[in-house]
């Protein structure tokens, strides 16, 4: 499977990414990036894919951004590592359609969830950048939740 | 007239519903069977990495896989019950139906149930 990811993701490099879960259909990128395994998240026609039902199905970055407003993420400059907050990034293609969500993990490193197939962690945000998920569109932060 | 109505050479209205009953009566054809998996592996493979529903829908051999008509339905039904790829946007195309709560939008194992209790009503599954 590493050989596969890296032929599709061409940027990755040995070492720099880890697989980290099992193939699973029940979520894709954008939900893992939300923390929701039991979804599948798209701003598609319903009921194929869940979105937030306050924001608009549409196929684009400030969908995406008003979709992650509501769990509090607002834009943030960079994807650089910040003490006590969250960061996801919003990849896209040329011709400016999301493709991809990523999201950072404590030590600063990301994860992302490949569609259908695994999570995996990966050093740079953009090892998944490139053909396949085009590249970083916008950056969102939030604080990160206290936990009850 | 609708997508879904076609006249027969007698003049009568065969609808979907007559067309899903007559599949669950028929035994699946073994051309149809090797077609439909070559048709999905290419799917799989090219889309298995992809989030978008919209292009999972678009791909070439997806959007064939939905021109076989409702005599593929008993193996989307059974590639849904075994692997749960994504195939209800094709489903929801070949019957013009849509079993799934509006509460469940997105949740693949509860769509993935409706659908099936959806093919067993038809004698699909």
């Amino acid at each position: 499977m590493q050989r596969f990811i890296q032929e599709l993701f061409h940027r990755l490099r040995e070492g720099e990414f880890e697989v980290t879960s099992p193939e699973d259909p029940r979520y894709n990128c954008v939900a893992w990036a939300a923390d929701d395994v039991r979804r599948w998240w798209w701003p598609a026609e319903s009921p194929f894919a869940f979105w937030p039902p306050t924001v608009r199905r549409e196929e684009s970055v400030s969908s995406f951004i008003e979709a992650f407003g509501t769990l509090g993420y607002e834009l943030a400059d960079s994807g650089d590592h910040e003490t006590g907050c969250e960061k996801v990034a919003i990849f896209m293609s040329a011709d400016r359609v999301p493709t991809h969500m990523a999201r950072q993990l404590p030590d600063g490193s990301w994860t992302s969830k490949l569609g259908r197939l695994e999570d995996i962690a990966h050093v740079d945000v953009n090892g998944v950048g490139g053909a396949e998920y085009g590249e970083v569109a916008a950056f969102l932060r939030r604080r990160k939740p206290v936990p009850d | 007239m609708r997508d879904d109505v076609e006249t027969s050479g007698t003049g009568v209205m065969i609808t979907s519903d007559q067309k899903i009953a007559d599949v669950a009566e028929q035994n699946i054809d073994e051309g149809l069977k090797v077609a439909f998996e070559e048709l999905a592996l290419s799917w799989s493979t090219d889309t298995a990495h992809l989030s978008s529903p919209i292009k999972l829908m678009k791909h070439p051999a997806y959007q064939r896989i939905i021109g076989l008509g409702p005599p593929v339905l008993p193996l989307i039904l059974k590639d849904l019950a075994e692997s749960g790829r994504f195939w209800f946007p094709a489903l929801s195309a070949i019957t013009g139906e849509n079993p799934v709560p509006d509460d469940a939008a997105g949740d693949i194992e509860r769509m993935t149930s409706a659908w099936i209790e959806w093919g067993r009503e038809h004698s699909l599954t």
